[in-house]
C-alpha cells in the first residue's frame, strides 16, 4: 500500500470530490506570478470559489485554497489586466484525470 | 433540436432542468450523443451563473479532444473558456450564434447548442462522464452552495 493509498479515505471524507476523484489528486489550480500582480483584485472579483486571497501588508493577491478552483476553468486569466495568472497544461492534468477514473469508476 | 424528458428541481425561486439521455462533465457542459455524432452545448446551471450571453467564439481547431478548449463565451457577468467533452472532429458550429448568442441563454439544451462533432473516442470520453441521472445528483449539492455564495 502506497502513502497516497493510506491518505485516500480522509480525502475522501475531508474534501470535496471531483465527479467521485479526490479533488486535491487533480493537479489544476492557477499560480499567480507576484511580479506581474498589481493587487488590482479583479481575479476576485471574477471567482467566486474563495480560491484567491489579498494580503494587505503587501497590496498582492495569493492562490489561497488551490483546491477550490474548478477543474479546467480558468476564467479569471481574462480578467486579469497583467496576465499573472497561469495554469498547467491541460494535456498533463486530463493524463492525471485518467489516472484517477481507474481507481474511482463514475458510475 | 428539441429535448423531451428532465429531472427538474427546485429550491426556493431557483430551478434547474437536467434533459435524461445526456452525458455531463465536471466543467458544466454536456454532449447528447446519436451514433457516431454528438452535440454538445453548455448546461443550464452555467447559462443561469453566467447571465445573458453576447458573444460566443468559438475554437479556430477543426479536431478537438475531450477537455480541450471549445471557445470562448462573453456574458453580462464575465468572460469563460467552454471545455469540450468529447473527442471528434468538428462537423459545425450553431450558425445561429453568430447573429443570436443569447439562444445559449434561451435554450440551453436544445436550440443553444455549440457544436456538432464526429466522434473519435467515445468509449474513452464516456468514463469521464456523467449520465444525466448521475449528473443530476450532483447538481442538487452544486445548486446548494452556489445559493448559499
Amino acid at each position: 500500500m502506497s502513502a497516497k493509498d493510506d491518505v485516500l479515505p480522509e480525502l475522501e471524507e475531508r474534501y470535496q470530490l471531483y465527479l467521485g476523484m479526490p479533488r486535491q489528486f487533480i493537479p489544476w489550480y492557477p499560480t499567480i506570478d507576484a511580479e506581474k500582480c498589481i493587487g488590482c483584485k479583479k481575479c476576485m472579483d471574477f471567482c467566486h470559489d474563495t480560491v484567491y486571497a489579498f494580503v494587505e501588508a503587501d497590496k498582492k493577491v495569493i492562490v489561497q485554497d488551490r483546491w477550490h478552483c474548478q477543474v479546467y476553468c480558468q476564467s479569471c486569466t481574462h480578467a486579469c489586466p497583467k496576465d499573472a495568472i497561469t495554469f498547467p497544461e491541460r494535456a498533463d492534468v486530463k493524463a492525471a484525470i485518467r489516472e484517477l477514473r481507474q481507481k474511482y469508476p463514475a458510475y | 433540436m428539441k429535448t423531451s424528458e428532465f429531472y427538474e428541481l427546485s429550491f426556493d425561486k431557483f430551478g434547474l432542468k437536467v434533459p435524461k439521455g445526456y452525458w455531463f462533465a465536471g466543467y458544466d457542459t454536456w454532449a447528447k450523443v446519436d451514433g457516431n455524432q454528438a452535440t454538445v452545448g453548455i448546461t443550464d446551471f452555467l447559462q443561469t451563473k453566467m447571465g445573458d450571453v453576447a458573444f460566443f467564439t468559438p475554437s479556430e481547431d477543426q479536431v478537438l479532444e475531450q477537455d480541450d478548449v471549445l471557445g470562448t463565451i462573453e456574458s453580462i457577468k464575465a468572460t469563460i473558456d467552454l471545455t469540450i467533452p468529447v473527442s471528434g472532429k468538428v462537423i459545425r458550429f450553431n450558425p445561429q450564434l453568430v447573429d443570436h448568442p443569447e439562444i445559449i441563454s434561451n435554450d440551453a439544451y436544445g436550440d443553444g447548442w455549440i457544436v456538432e462533432l464526429e466522434l473519435s473516442d467515445w468509449e474513452g470520453d464516456k468514463a469521464m462522464l456523467l449520465p444525466s441521472e448521475k449528473y443530476f445528483e450532483l447538481m442538487q449539492d452544486k445548486v446548494k452552495n452556489a445559493l448559499a455564495d
